[in-house]
């Protein structure tokens, strides 16, 4: 990964270490605003980059705060609070930002995607590298994207996808991207392990990080990524497509959930059938795979392993006209880690 | 032709006398002074292709008994010929395919004249410029825009008349004169090089096309050709000339749609929701989602105005959609900014309003109606706020206790525009720090959506939210429900979505 070029340079032993995360932390977890600000902001007049502290401090503590959320030691609104402060210590940090001196590009959240910190991180990044930075915020829906693109015609597109089941709207919003002749290039864990899904959906390339996203705006966009995106490799995509809600329903009536789980399991199931579709128009079973692994986990207090074989059988026995697809359904509930009375 | 084992000619027909007079009989072929017939015999294989005295020649060779062998050759000009122009033709199609489909991509001028430079690079030219002139309000200048073999990606600059006017023909075509583009040599490039990147050199040719459209002339396309490449030819010029037209009403669609959208974005800025002040003791945030268009505005609004002791905030929804919807809304917002100068209590301000609304000398004819709620917000000394609403026919706004309760604060009144003896109440309600009030509009409760059955977002729902988000601030509560709502919507169409949400504190 090559440095941002008008990076200052902080020595090798001045990253931002453990003491001082677990000090923004306790901000966080206070929901202290006017510390965490004047924290970062003391970083930045010690030397360190805009850059630095954004990745190595505020990035690192979202990780955090994610886990802690996770793990259940913090509730829903102190994860809430505690990103909000962050937010706000993005803005601050922002503002010191010089001019841009370089091209236009947009930054975008997937449709259904709402949290934007990582993506507003990246903004701020690209910002500090020179670029000229529109943040058109979480949650963007593809014709938004569309119309901002004709009225302002950016270099390209930056596009944040942190969860898998979400490939099928980036694919939709890089379609229409390519198709207003603006390449896009994709960033964040939705595009798969090391972004290998990227490409098949017709971005021009992928970034883990804030720092990738500068690294590749580094290199020119070529017109090849604009214009038709790769199609689907597989006729049964749009099929599988038009019977979304359908398979939701079916499935749901398999399980049949208690009525107070009711639309908790139906939002489950629902992300479980576009990582189905995702993963026909992408052509990896890898995706469903992991994304099964990942729901078993989830629904575990919701009967999991049991209830996530209801779901896959419902499926294959609703979808046995498009053969491939049952093989992916069958490959992901054979893949998927087994449970003593699972898989059969 | 035949010759003996040792590669000697021993018989020439009069077909072959006339296509090769330099071989005769007795003459080595492998020596004989047609280098492909030479190196074809020289290194033993069967076949040979050249150009020869202005003809096309093909020949092949098949053995003869006792080591001898005979070599037929054709006259096939005429053939090649057909196939280069199949060819030509061929990569001229692919040519003006793929620009149309990549002028055709983006609305936007400046994206639209980067691909008119890129594209003809390198298939008909080293260099291409495109002089435009940029639309209203910008200075009429001259402005060019290249790209050139080894350019990383178009480069722009300001032309300046003096300079324009020194290329001959380029004030022509930018005039939109359909002057017949001739590739020039030897004229005046002194000014040229000024556009041309440094190192081009002198060019060897130079096109210009003048890239006309129904709104008048687009710009000028400017071809150059580096001195060691052969210049345009007659089927090439034709090609120039037509990508030209191409783009130049790829670049007036594009100006069109900019103009739109300019107008468009004008509009837009003046009905957008405000950006909240900042007001002492409390903190406030606003949600804001437009139906379906790709403008973004919509019949919900919110606002806020500064008083003397606190705010005053509005929160309504003119009945309708869109662009139309819209401009109601902005007259209703106008209205009221201009009566709270001279009635600050909410229930008789919407009096007023109602009358103002119904006063319009249109007002019958449009029947449109507005559900409101407007909420005077005063400091109290123990840091908590005391707020009065009136409503006007609108869902009732919740307060969030920060315990994690949620109250309704029953308003009720009629929608105001619509009659002119319309009633309005009001209704009084205490946060203490930490408490929330959300007023929203039915876009969210009547989202429409859900996994299976499509079905309502509805109230309990919208409170189940509240009650979990208790304590978050304004902000982080209107994202979470924006962020449900969304999620129940799930990409289906909604209606306008708005919320304001205000805490003491």
């Amino acid at each position: 990964m090559t440095p941002p070029p008008d990076r200052p340079t902080p020595a090798p032993e001045r990253r931002i270490g453990p003491e001082t995360l677990a000090a923004y932390l306790d901000h966080l977890d206070a929901a202290d605003r006017t510390g965490a600000v004047a924290l970062a902001r003391g970083l930045v007049a010690d030397g360190f980059s805009v850059a630095d502290v954004l990745v190595d401090l505020v990035a690192a503590a979202q990780r955090e705060v994610g886990r802690r959320w996770l793990t259940g030691s913090w509730s829903v609104a102190q994860e809430h609070a505690a990103t909000h402060v962050s937010e706000q210590v993005v803005d601050a940090l922002g503002a010191t930002t010089g001019p841009p001196r370089r091209g236009h590009v947009v930054m975008a959240c997937v449709e259904g995607e709402w949290h934007a910190l990582a993506a507003r991180i990246v903004t701020e990044v690209v910002r500090a590298a020179g670029w000229r930075v529109t943040f058109l915020g979480a949650s963007v829906p593809a014709r938004h994207l569309v119309s901002y693109l004709h009225q302002t015609g950016p270099d390209a597109v930056l596009l944040s996808c942190v969860q898998p089941n979400r490939l099928v709207r980036a694919a939709r919003m890089v379609e229409a991207s390519r198709a207003a002749g603006v390449p896009v290039l994709a960033g964040g864990p939705g595009f798969g392990p090391d972004g290998r899904w990227a490409t098949a959906i017709g971005a021009a390339g992928w970034g883990a990080s804030a720092r990738d996203a500068v690294a590749l705006l580094e290199r020119p966009l070529s017109a090849e990524h604009t214009g038709a995106p790769p199609p689907p490799p597989d006729d049964a995509y749009v099929a599988v497509l038009h019977r979304r809600r359908e398979l939701v329903r079916l499935a749901l009536a398999a399980v049949d959930p208690p009525p107070d789980h009711a639309e908790d399991v139906a939002a489950g199931i629902a992300h479980l059938v576009d990582a189905l579709i995702a993963a026909v128009r992408v052509d990896d079973d890898l995706l469903l795979r992991d994304f099964v692994g990942w729901q078993e986990e989830a629904l575990t207090s919701r009967g999991g392993r049991a209830v996530l074989d209801e779901v896959l059988g419902t499926l294959e026995r609703a979808l046995t006209e498009h053969p491939r697809v049952v093989a992916r359904l069958r490959a992901a509930r054979e893949g998927a880690p087994a449970d003593p009375g699972g898989a059969g | 032709m035949t010759i003996d084992r040792a590669g000697v000619v021993t018989l020439v027909n009069a077909m072959a006398a006339d296509l090769l007079p330099e071989v005769a009989p007795g003459v080595d072929l492998a020596a004989c002074p047609v280098p492909a017939l030479a190196e074809a015999a020289a290194a033993g294989s069967d076949a040979f292709e050249t150009d020869h005295h202005g003809r096309r020649l093909r020949g092949v060779r098949r053995p003869l008994a006792d080591d001898r062998s005979a070599w037929y050759v054709r006259d096939v000009t005429e053939e090649h010929a057909r196939t280069d122009a199949l060819l030509a033709e061929r990569s001229r199609t692919a040519f003006l395919a793929e620009a149309g489909s990549r002028l055709g991509l983006s609305l936007h001028r400046e994206q639209t004249l980067r691909t008119a430079v890129t594209l003809p690079v390198p298939y008909l030219a080293d260099a291409a410029v495109v002089v435009h002139r940029p639309p209203p309000p910008a200075e009429d200048q001259p402005h060019w825009l290249r790209y050139a073999i080894g350019d990383p990606g178009p480069v722009t600059g300001l032309a300046g008349w003096p300079t324009v006017e020194s290329v001959p023909g380029l004030v022509e075509a930018l005039e939109g004169d359909l002057t017949e583009p001739s590739p020039w040599l030897d004229a005046e490039l002194a000014d040229l090089a000024e556009v041309l990147p440094a190192g081009f050199g002198r060019p060897g040719t130079v096109l210009i096309s003048p890239m006309p459209s129904a709104g008048g002339p687009a710009g000028a396309l400017v071809l150059a050709r580096r001195r060691d490449r052969p210049g345009f030819d007659k089927r090439e010029i034709g090609l120039a000339r037509e990508f030209a037209r191409r783009a130049g009403a790829a670049l007036a669609a594009a100006e069109l749609y900019g103009e739109q959208a300019h107008l468009a974005r004008v509009l837009q800025n003046s009905l957008l929701p405000p950006e909240l002040p900042r007001l002492p003791g409390m903190t406030l945030a606003g949600g804001y989602r437009a139906a379906g268009d790709s403008l973004r505005i919509g019949g919900d609004f919110y606002d806020l105005f500064p008083t003397g002791d606190g705010g005053l905030f509005a929160l309504g929804d003119v009945c309708g959609k869109g662009v139309g919807a819209a401009v109601l809304t902005g007259r209703v917002r106008q209205s009221l900014q201009t009566l709270r100068l001279v009635e600050q209590r909410p229930r008789e301000l919407l009096e007023l309003l109602n009358r103002a609304l119904l006063d319009a000398p249109d007002a019958a004819r449009r029947a449109q109606f507005t559900t409101l709620l407007l909420g005077a917000l005063r400091r109290e000394p123990d840091g908590g706020l005391l707020i009065r609403v009136a409503g006007g026919g609108h869902p009732a706004p919740l307060v969030v206790r920060a315990g994690g309760g949620v109250e309704t604060v029953r308003v009720g009144g009629m929608p105001v525009g619509a009659l002119t003896d319309a009633r309005f109440a009001d209704a009084e309600v205490r946060l203490a720090p930490g408490d929330l009030l959300l007023a929203y509009t039915d876009g969210v409760t009547e989202a429409r959506g859900g996994p299976t059955e499509p079905a309502m977002f509805g109230d309990a729902r919208l409170r189940q939210a509240l009650a979990t988000g208790a304590g978050l601030p304004p902000a982080a509560l209107v994202d979470r429900v924006l962020q449900l709502v969304d999620e129940w919507l799930d990409g289906q169409p909604h209606d306008d979505i708005a919320m304001l949400a205000v805490a003491a504190g």
